[in-house]
């Protein structure tokens, strides 16, 4: 007997009983993080591709960034500890803002689990809330995402890095893990469904399968629908080339430009009550950026109570696409059409120089259902910054004082409030009165 | 596509039977071989003569387990593959190894040209895997089912490198115990 023959015999095992083999102990509940992630994988090994993984170790990341602009990094993975880590060294270009708010997901990686960003600046005060958009736009060589999908997740507890790293979102003592498998038409997946514990009542899913060779992770936030997991699932395919997917992003990023410029020119051409009501008489004109975005300058003809210069960002949306996002010089942001609304005009003001900050702006902002997302203050350290309610004649605001920046050079304050239709942020200097915001606030009827 | 449906396609002889596979399970088995073969051309060819072999087992044999049964079959094809080519050393280091390992069950001065019924072999291992725990037989069969690597295990069962190479060792001593006993002259 040869060495040979006891190979080929193992070739002869039954499919029944290899796929027994194959198969893990069951999921277990309250499971701590590494032997979570170990049972999660021998679940995929059973039910998918034992084979597949332990592909990828090192490679390209290209991520499409809040406002369309991608940018394409490097990851490798840590082995150093049980805990494997995806750290994404970004290197954005000059297009995309400075900062990403959130490593984009799904991820493929094999038998890893991603612990999360490390990134200088990522981490918020203790106590303080994140909000995260999810643009699920993650690409890698092998693979693309048919569509991005835009949501907002549920409010995470995130701690500053420099203090208790434990409770950035990942498993902690005493957290209910419950798992189950997602069984479509052609797909499966295995479904994970984390929390709440006793220190982070949110809840959040993440979903792992497999195409046969890589294995996929998403997280994504407790309120998504197994049917919108089967959309994620079944919008990966695999590509030939990253070259690709930049092409077809470059051009989907110019389509959607030339379509939110028609949008504008229709807008400003149909509507000029809009821009009249806002402030003053003001003269304006509409102009594309060097990154290709519409712009519209407004210059009040009447600066009484008014800030010195203003600029205006008008925008359409349709019901289609919830969430606009519209950029100035270097703020990208976004505002999301209500429900129930199918069209309309969304406004953004900021005096000239928030523009000449030169970097990301962060910002606060106000959902609808009152939820308070906090995302970061990059040209204020924390402490400077003052967040209270204020009453302005009948509007409740949210007012962020920030009172400098490390630089000491910009003072100044956002308000920020919503009627029903609208989210509205107005940044000011730090000196305007409250009749002169309650005289932007007044004019601000429903368009 | 459902496996079912693969199936009735091959029952139905319709050729787009492959095609389904090959897209529902062409990655997989593209790994499964890739473990053996050193060269994609090597993986490709394998895969090919995979797709002749399913076509020409189903019917008659209807598989329980589909993905299976493909990955039984290319893994057959690979290693006749990596066989035909041991004379210019092309197959992967994963595999030698493997084999290496499995040679321990096999005394140095076993007769080679014993011959051995694969079918019968393979039905004992399977009573020899049914009586070894469940960790033991998984990582049995990753390593010398789809020739995965140490690493690439102990990753999967969340396990050191250092410990996976103990469970083999344990379980090949266990096996060749297990085959002397069962009268195979080793």
């Amino acid at each position: 007997m040869k060495r040979e023959d006891i190979f080929r015999a193992i070739g002869e095992l039954d499919s029944e009983f290899l796929e027994q083999c194959e198969a893990p102990a069951a999921p277990r509940r309250k499971l701590w993080l590494i032997p979570l992630v170990a049972a999660l994988i021998a679940a995929l090994c059973a039910t998918a591709a034992a084979g597949g993984l332990g592909r990828v170790s090192h490679g390209e990341v290209a991520e499409v960034t809040a406002n369309n602009h991608y940018s394409i990094g490097a990851y490798s993975f840590s082995q150093e500890s049980q805990e494997l880590e995806v750290f994404v060294d970004l290197q954005l270009e000059n297009l995309a803002p400075d900062y990403v708010h959130q490593l984009y997901l799904p991820t493929i990686c094999e038998d890893l689990e991603v612990t999360g960003l490390q990134r200088d600046g990522a981490s918020l005060d203790p106590g303080a809330e994140q909000m995260t958009r999810f643009l699920i736009s993650w690409n890698h060589p092998d693979y693309k995402f048919k569509q991005n999908i835009t949501f907002e997740q549920r409010t995470i507890r995130y701690w500053r890095q420099s203090e208790q790293k434990d409770t950035v979102p990942d498993y902690l003592p005493g957290t209910d893990v419950e798992s189950k498998m997602l069984r479509w038409d052609d797909h499966e997946a295995f479904l994970v469904t984390i929390g709440p514990s006793k220190d982070d009542l949110s809840q959040s899913h993440r979903l792992y399968w497999t195409d046969g060779y890589y294995v996929f992770i998403l997280r994504c936030p407790y309120g998504i629908g197994e049917e919108w997991m089967r959309a994620a699932v079944e919008s990966v395919a695999r590509v030939d080339t990253l070259q690709d997917i930049q092409k077809e992003l470059a051009q989907r990023v110019e389509e959607g430009q030339e379509e939110m410029w028609e949008d504008l020119k229709r807008v400003a051409n149909s509507s000029p009550e809009i821009f009249t009501k806002q402030f003053h008489p003001v003269s304006g004109h509409v102009e594309r950026l060097e990154n290709g975005m519409p712009k519209l300058s407004l210059e009040p003809t009447d600066t009484t109570g008014a800030p010195e210069k203003v600029e205006m960002m008008i925008f359409p949306f349709v019901a289609e696409e919830k969430d606009f996002v519209f950029h100035s010089d270097c703020i990208p942001t976004f505002v999301e059409a209500p429900e129930g609304v199918t069209k309309g005009v969304a406004c953004y003001y900021s005096v000239n120089w928030a523009y000449e900050l030169g970097g990301r702006v962060e910002y606060w902002q106000i959902a609808r259902g009152a939820s308070l997302h906090y995302t970061n203050h990059s040209y204020a350290p924390a402490d400077s910054v003052q967040v209270e309610t204020v009453t302005i004649g009948n509007y409740e605001l949210l007012q962020v004082t920030c009172e400098e920046d490390q630089r000491q050079t910009i003072m100044g304050k956002e308000l920020y409030w919503m009627d029903d239709d609208y989210r509205y942020i107005l940044i000011c200097p730090l000196a305007m009165t409250d009749a002169e915001i309650l005289e932007i606030l007044d004019s601000l009827d429903r368009i | 596509m459902q496996d079912e449906q693969i199936l009735e396609l091959y029952f139905a002889r319709d050729e787009r039977a492959i095609r389904e596979s090959e897209n529902k399970y062409g990655g997989y088995c593209r790994t499964v071989a890739g473990n053996i073969l050193g060269s994609r051309e090597d993986v490709e060819e394998a895969v090919s003569d995979s797709w002749l072999r399913v076509w020409n087992a189903i019917p008659p044999q209807r598989p329980a387990v589909l993905r299976l049964f493909f990955a039984k079959i290319v893994r057959n094809c690979a290693f006749n593959i990596h066989r035909s080519q041991t004379a210019q050393k092309r197959g992967t280091g994963d595999l030698m190894l493997a084999l290496e390992e499995l040679g321990e069950c096999v005394a140095p001065d076993s007769d080679p040209e014993q011959t051995v019924s694969v079918k019968e072999l393979g039905a004992d291992i399977r009573r020899f895997l049914e009586s070894v725990s469940q960790r033991e037989r998984r990582i049995f069969v990753l390593r010398y089912f789809y020739v995965e690597s140490a690493a690439s295990i102990a990753r999967c069962c969340g396990l050191s490198q250092s410990n996976v190479h103990q469970i083999l060792s344990r379980t090949r001593g266990k096996l060749k115990a297990f085959l002397i006993q069962e009268g195979y002259a080793l």
